[in-house]
């Protein structure tokens, strides 16, 4: 799906509820004025040609009309006439006439929004994401202060409830661009925490079509504004879906972002006291240290001849394990660690079905090996990252990191396979998936394409079912044979 | 225990920490808390705390209307930086402290005085309930950015007076030209402040206890990103091991 073909869909509003898209774009009209009257003279050209055809096929069409369509009714019962005259002829006219105006209602609505992707396209871009019941305000002040006219540099996606949109607190205009109506997730906090996961899914793809549509590399500056107060949706499910949109770093720029957090005077911690800690998997590392320091030492790049990927340490003797596809057949490999040390480790063991491979690295002792999680502990929409080191053979860096939020668990062959939304590239096939504070809970084994959003996403092997493997291996047996 | 933050830009040394002499409490961290660290742990993100004064709708109108003059001139500074600092590298001269915004406030040229003394005698108004006065001691200054949308003249003999009048402990400014309007629009140069909070200060603003443990994991969440990256420990590799002597750990302790 191309940008403009994503952007005809983000616009586009389903159920039926809100206002349809042809009254949305209509807001964007008068960007497509000034174009059209640089064009006036090639329309005002192209109505007489078209009138000329019309006029021509009329006079050609009526006398044929006037002759055989009183002659085809007299020859029918009375009955017959008076439903041709008053019922049938009407309707095919207003089928007719209505088709014309679906088809230059559409070429028009594609025009503007061709108008308006070209008149942004150049700009740096301030995005800004805001939710919830504080959306209305700040995009009704946006619209005060622009007095109606474009600016180009400052795109609101805004998530206002859809009474909103019906009322027309919210109006589509050239500052704000983007617009998904979502229901007010009423009733638990669970039901809230998924409606902002699906809206983040709804920004990452809007935005993602923004970018492509506009052919932008850079998004300068983004906010986030969050609103705290009573009757606002709880800063949790902000951040949440903030977390699972993931747009950042597109075309290589990373944004300055602002968290923006709006407390209301009505905010009270008892606002709060319904939502349960305990379903909230939002635990983090009181010494708050970077997970990047922690994860990366024991995050190896594996390299077996042409095929690079990517291994975990799980104990200090130098055990590390990664994907079976990494190493194939190989017996041994080379292990480069974080500090740039390479070991040679022989293949111990490995389960192709399960696609785990246990390595030993020879001469290894004392190594620094990764916190054991428990995946079962894992919930939807929990944070967490990859690592991983890219397929590039000659890079010598250190693993890249991603983060997203567990989007699905698939179980296949008894096992537990982990979905997220982080992003890992080639290379990465061996990586850990961690908990904010640090703790193994998937060992990254592929990626696929979500049909359903198109969206591409990272399958790991649950921890628990990797551990499960490696316990029943037994690589005396085949470490007897290598040294065969 | 007293409890120091340090949000210098990377490379550079505070001058100045804060207290919170109170101890770590074993209390339960609000889940919104957690949020918001999870928000700024994202990464690249200054953390900025805005207060509504009260639900009336004249407060909330005012609010969101300072919000939205503030991002439209971000935005114009963002597209077009004509001087000091593009938004994304302020982090270059200013740490990851906590901050909020002033309102945002006109100059017309020549005013120089007359803002100041207004300055001096009521302090710069922000979107929290507190207004930032001239430091009157080493302690009491506070890092800055300084957002300025309009003449370049104007914004140069403003941020001469903010200047002179705040000594910032670290500052940066960020300016851009008018956006060009038609005929007859007046072209008026226009600023707001982007002001460090103290941590007691930012404990208000989020309402919550200074010394509570949610508070401290978002103090140190920001200033960990403010210092400077820290080099890995090398890791110690010690003997060989032999792959034929069997001398294999016990895998069956990773067994679930």
């Amino acid at each position: 799906m191309n940008g403009r073909a994503m952007l005809q869909a983000y616009f586009s509003v389903k159920q039926g509820k809100a206002p349809n898209l042809p009254k949305l774009e209509r807001k964007l009209q008068p960007l497509g004025t000034k174009i059209r009257k640089r064009n006036t003279w090639q329309l005002a050209l192209g109505a007489i040609v078209l009138a000329g055809l019309v006029f021509m096929l009329l006079r050609r069409v009526i006398p044929i009309v006037s002759e055989q369509v009183p002659q085809l009714l007299s020859s029918q019962p009375a009955e017959l006439q008076l439903i041709g005259i008053f019922l049938v002829l009407p309707a095919l006219a207003g089928a007719v006439g209505y088709g014309i105006y679906r088809l230059f209602s559409r070429l028009a609505r594609q025009r503007a929004m061709e108008v308006y992707l070209e008149s942004i396209r150049d700009a740096k871009k301030l995005m800004v994401y805001v939710s919830g019941s504080g959306a209305i305000g700040f995009t009704k002040a946006v619209e005060r202060i622009s007095q109606g006219k474009p600016i180009r540099e400052l795109l609101v996606f805004a998530h206002p409830p859809v009474v909103a949109i019906k009322k027309g607190s919210i109006r589509l205009m050239g500052a704000v661009t983007a617009y998904a109506p979502v229901q007010y997730a009423m009733g638990s906090h669970k039901a809230a925490r998924s409606a902002r996961i699906a809206e983040g899914d709804q920004y990452s793809q809007g935005h993602q079509a923004f970018l492509e549509a506009t052919g932008s590399k850079e998004t300068a500056v983004e906010w986030s504004m969050i609103h705290l107060g009573k009757g606002h949706t709880s800063i949790t499910c902000h951040t949440e879906w903030e977390t699972a949109r993931s747009t950042t770093g597109y075309g290589g720029a990373k944004p300055k972002r602002f968290v923006i957090l709006v407390r209301d005077s009505t905010f009270e911690d008892s606002i709060l006291s319904d939502e349960k800690p305990g379903v909230i998997n939002t635990d983090v590392d009181a010494s708050a240290t970077s997970i990047q320091e922690d994860i990366a030492p024991v995050v190896v790049r594996v390299r077996n001849d042409g095929v690079v990927g990517s291994g975990v340490v799980i104990d200090t003797d130098g055990l590390v394990i990664t994907n079976a596809h990494v190493v194939k057949d190989a017996e041994s490999v080379t292990v480069r660690f974080g500090d740039g040390t390479e070991s040679t480790a022989i293949v111990a063991e490995r389960d192709t079905d399960a696609d785990v491979a246990l390595l030993s690295c020879i001469g290894v002792n004392g190594a620094t090996s990764v916190q054991r999680g428990d995946s079962s502990t894992l919930n939807h929409g929990d944070l967490i990252a990859a690592f991983g080191y890219p397929a590039d053979k000659d890079d010598q860096g250190a693993p890249t990191v991603d983060m997203g939020v567990v989007t699905k668990f698939f179980s296949e062959n008894e096992r537990t396979h982990i979905q997220s939304s982080v992003s890992v590239s080639p290379g990465c096939s061996g990586g850990p998936l961690v908990t904010l504070d640090g703790r193994f809970v998937g060992l990254i084994t592929s990626t696929h394409t979500d049909t359903e959003g198109d969206v591409k996403r990272t399958l790991a092997l649950s921890s628990n079912d990797v551990f499960s493997v490696i316990s029943n291996f037994n690589p005396k047996d085949s470490m007897a044979n290598v040294a065969d | 225990m007293v409890k120091n933050w340090k949000f210098a830009p990377a490379g550079r040394t505070a001058k100045r920490a804060r207290i919170s002499d109170k101890t770590r409490d074993n209390q339960e961290v609000d889940p919104w808390l957690k949020a918001t660290l999870n928000a700024i742990r994202l990464g690249n993100s200054f953390l900025i705390l805005v207060n509504n004064p009260s639900s009336a709708s004249i407060d909330r109108r005012h609010l969101d209307n300072q919000l939205a003059q503030i991002a439209v001139m971000q935005a114009r500074i963002a597209n077009n930086t004509v001087a000091g600092k593009e938004i994304n590298a302020l982090t270059d001269e200013v740490g990851f402290a906590p901050y909020t915004f002033s309102v945002v406030r006109k100059y017309y040229s020549g005013s120089n005085i007359q803002m100041a003394q207004s300055w001096e005698e009521d302090g710069m108004e922000t979107l929290l309930p507190i207004r930032i006065y001239p430091p009157n001691s080493e302690a009491e200054r506070r890092q800055a950015v300084l957002y300025g949308v309009g003449d370049q003249r104007d914004l140069e003999d403003l941020e001469r007076t903010f200047l002179d009048f705040y000594e910032p402990s670290f500052h940066a400014v960020s300016f851009s030209e008018p956006r060009s309007t038609g005929e007859g629009d007046e072209q008026t140069t226009e600023f707001f402040v982007q002001w460090e909070l103290f941590p007691e200060e930012a404990a208000a603003a989020l309402g919550v206890d200074p010394g509570s443990s949610g508070f401290e994991d978002i103090m140190n969440q920001l200033e960990q990103m403010s210092a400077p990256t820290r080099p890995t420990e090398p890791r110690g590799i010690k003997q060989a091991r032999s792959i034929v002597d069997g001398t294999w750990p016990d895998l069956g302790k990773f067994k679930n």
